[in-house]
């Protein structure tokens, strides 16, 4: 990596701080490839890390040092607490996936071994498992099967007063997530449920692998995954939890209800869903919303993006911390509050909802770029007259455009 | 380096090195590492802290057709320099004493 590559890089995540932190930090960094000159180059970018590392550290220090200092008087900034941990997350994960990079490169044969099928009916399944792929698919006939489990797994697969538990243990004892994933890690473990059948509970706890879900109707679903990534197609729970340390959760044509996230360094992408009581912690993470709905949610996001697309919104709350918001053909119902601090956040395509708007939107540092037709601008006045809607948009720092 | 080296050390140590003469980013780095492990990149926030902190101030200086900014003491940090050379003194005698079984 060049000179100017890093420091390019470097300015790209430290983009969003206060001008003044701004140039004072891209100084300091430039003045060092300066002295260290073209042969000390190598050593320096050595010694200095990633871009992103370095500019983790500065922003970590920056945060918590405006939290306690220059904005602290900001109404909209004193409940955002920085959350200093995500930082030591992000400076593990060069770590994690040098790991991770040789299992990730298994293909997966389709000659499953070790199929078993006709198990009896069991409403609940817990699978705890490290370093293997899950897929749990609606079947197409009436059978419950599994495919894909060790010999030694096959002993312990009974289900009992309606249960199947699937776990590691019977295979090694007082595994260590990161370093069972080295092993031999080819095979998916495939179970398939009828279809239409419910499951009551369905838990899930995972190391490396990743886990897919098709076509289930679950009262109650519990997911910790560390390093695999989570898609689900077609899926209905009635409650979720999830808790994703570094994988990428997909959801396509779901429905959730009171569900519960935490996404730590993965990406959150939600297409054709509907998502009713949601509370969705992102930390490094982006998150994508495209033709869904989503109703009575508190986001908070802390460097991630957000993006929102054809979406139908009902009563959100959502602070971010340096994220900006990217809203297009978004229809607002109900009540809906942001709280940004760096991000700028950007809507469109309001005018037809303008006479029963109520949004609240509030930066510290960002811009705020919020677009009505022209042609409309006249429907402006009676929104602000409006008995119970409001539009209230406040920045401290940041610009306002509003067309 | 097999002993790892706090920050409060690192603060000790930068004042120590633009006591004796104004320094720079680059040049403040290179002395650290000779005794830590340290990015440059987390020297950073522990300068701005300094400089926040009073102890230490800034200015620039042009060096072959650049600005350079150097890094200089305040009578404040003077004083705080004097305090961790006492409490350093004190801390590696008993340290010494220890290492060395005498008593302290």
């Amino acid at each position: 990596m060049t000179k100017e590559a890093y420091l390019q890089e470097l300015a790209n995540y430290l983009k969003k701080l206060p001008k003044a932190d701004f140039e004072d930090s891209m100084a300091y960094f430039t003045e060092l490839f300066d002295e260290a000159g073209p042969e000390g180059q190598e050593d320096l970018i050595k010694s200095l890390g990633s871009p992103q590392e370095a500019a983790m550290e500065i922003l970590e220090a920056i945060i918590e040092n405006s939290s306690t200092s220059s904005l602290e008087g900001d109404k909209v900034n004193r409940d955002v607490q920085p959350s200093s941990h995500v930082f030591e997350v992000l400076s593990g994960i060069e770590k994690f996936v040098s790991i991770s990079v040789g299992t990730q490169e298994d293909d997966h044969s389709n000659n499953l071994p070790h199929l078993l099928t006709n198990l009896p009916t069991f409403h609940t399944l817990e699978i705890d498992l490290c370093d293997r792929d899950i897929e749990i698919l609606s079947s197409t006939d009436e059978n419950y099967s599994i495919s894909g489990v060790s010999q030694e797994m096959i002993k312990d697969c009974h289900v009992v007063d309606g249960c199947l538990k699937l776990s590691h243990s019977s295979s090694s004892s007082g595994f260590n997530p990161l370093f069972t994933g080295l092993s031999n890690s080819s095979d998916i473990i495939v179970i398939r449920i009828p279809k239409d059948q419910n499951l009551k509970q369905l838990r899930i706890k995972q190391g490396m692998g990743d886990i897919k879900l098709c076509g289930l109707d679950l009262d109650k679903l519990h997911l910790e995954s560390h390093l695999g990534d989570f898609n689900v197609y077609n899926l209905k729970a009635k409650q979720a939890y999830f808790n994703l340390d570094r994988g990428d959760a997909n959801l396509d044509s779901c429905s959730f209800e009171n569900s519960q996230w935490q996404v730590k360094c993965g990406d959150l992408s939600v297409s054709r869903s509907c998502l009713i009581q949601t509370q969705l912690n992102m930390s490094l993470g982006d998150a994508h919303f495209a033709d869904s709905q989503l109703i009575d949610m508190v986001l908070e996001s802390n460097l991630g993006d957000l993006d929102m697309m054809n979406c139908q919104v009902q009563g959100i709350r959502f602070r971010a911390q340096k994220g900006d918001l990217n809203g297009s053909s978004v229809l607002f119902k109900g009540d809906n509050h942001f709280r940004f601090n760096l991000g700028d956040i950007f809507l469109d395509n309001l005018e037809q909802q303008l006479d029963q708007l109520s949004l609240d939107v509030r930066t510290s540092l960002g811009d705020l770029d919020i677009r009505f037709a022209p042609r409309e601008i006249g429907n402006f006045q009676r929104l602000i007259l409006g008995s119970e809607d409001f539009l209230h948009i406040e920045t401290s720092q940041g610009d306002i455009s509003l067309e | 380096m097999h002993f790892p080296v706090s920050s409060v050390l690192i603060e000790f140590l930068i004042l120590a090195i633009i006591d004796r003469k104004d320094s720079y980013g680059y040049e403040i780095s290179q002395t650290i590492k000779l005794v830590a492990t340290i990015k440059e990149s987390t020297l950073y926030p522990i300068l701005k802290k300094m400089v926040e902190a009073g102890f230490v101030t800034t200015y620039q200086e042009e060096h072959q057709g650049r600005q350079r900014k150097y890094y200089a003491m305040t009578n404040l940090g003077r004083e705080h320099l004097s305090y961790l050379k006492k409490e350093w003194a004190r801390h590696s005698d008993l340290l010494a004493a220890i290492i060395e079984g005498r008593q302290a």
